[in-house]
């Protein structure tokens, strides 16, 4: 019997477990899908991203990292963000 | 109860607030921090391989969420280009700043003798979250995945002509750097992400960021 069999598997790289993570993105809030969408799936500077939803640097910024806590922070069976005060 | 009460409770970090150990500075020689700023020093220094990244990220890459991988919402206005490489270094780096500007904010509001409770409050909030994420609790998207896509990212971003630290393996120590230091960690964020991706130069951090180490500027793409 071949030792390559009780060769533990490695893990799933990190894009794929980001694809995972991210698997019900079109149930997001409006807001926060358009946050991902813009930051992380369009060739956009973060200003332009910020002029065209309408929002200053800061504000942009606050709301992607709001956008951002609520992902890091959701259980795996959550909804990744759901309103919240944060 | 509306939607905007449901997440009130905090979760219990309990178990992922006590101190690990591990190199809390860059400074400190072979530290995984040490190593990081060495990565983003040899790449300042290195314009011809910055050229190359820059080359490459200018080049539409399909792999990255596209809608096979990510399902998106068709009437999400985008696609208008396409995005390349990058993304996913930009969106570990970003993670990583979010846990950064927790820390620095909820420091500013403890150092601040006029906070009030409530502020107070939203600091431990703010605090525990970031350091509890980073000591490894369970969520949907974990620092374990982060560390793994930062690492995996960066090696694919320096086109293996860089040496890039065993970042996964070694996630305890640098979510001990942040933690005890988060505006260095966040100024070395700062610097990644003008390296990698620079599509979002102008990235915007909560941090003020010191000079760079042993006053080094970045030479490269203007």
């Amino acid at each position: 019997m071949s030792a390559a069999i009780f060769a533990p598997a490695p893990p799933p790289d990190g894009r794929s477990c980001l694809h995972q993570a991210l698997k019900d993105l079109v149930t997001w809030p409006e807001q926060d899908r358009r946050l991902f969408v813009e930051s992380f799936m369009s060739h956009k500077s973060e200003p332009q991203i910020a002029h065209e939803m309408g929002m200053t640097p800061t504000g942009f910024r606050q709301a992607q990292r709001a956008m951002l806590r609520r992902f890091m922070r959701a259980a795996d069976t959550d909804m990744p963000a759901t309103a919240s005060t944060l | 109860m509306s939607a905007l009460a449901v997440r009130v409770t905090q979760p219990d970090y309990s178990a992922h607030l006590p101190q690990l150990t591990g190199s809390l500075s860059w400074r400190a020689p072979g530290s995984l921090a040490n190593q990081l700023k060495q990565v983003q020093l040899d790449l300042f220094d290195s314009p011809a391989l910055c050229a190359a990244i820059a080359a490459q990220q200018d080049q539409a890459h399909p792999d990255f969420m596209q809608t096979e991988a990510i399902p998106v919402d068709p009437t999400v206005a985008l696609r208008d280009e396409a995005p390349n490489h990058a993304s996913y270094l930009k969106f570990a780096l970003c993670l990583l700043a979010t846990c950064c500007d927790d820390l620095i904010a909820a420091q500013k509001i403890r150092a601040n003798p006029e906070s009030r409770p409530r502020a107070l409050a939203e600091a431990e909030f703010l605090h525990d979250g970031a350091v509890a994420w980073l000591r490894g609790y369970p969520t949907r998207i974990t620092f374990e995945v982060c560390a793994r896509l930062l690492e995996q990212e960066l090696r694919l971003q320096s086109l293996d002509q860089i040496e890039i630290p065993n970042i996964e393996a070694r996630r305890a120590e640098l979510a001990e750097f942040i933690i005890a230091d988060p505006v260095q960690a966040a100024d070395l964020l700062k610097h990644y992400a003008t390296l990698f991706a620079p599509n979002a130069i102008e990235m915007v951090f909560d941090s003020e960021s010191p000079e760079p180490a042993h006053g080094r500027a970045p030479a490269m793409r203007g």
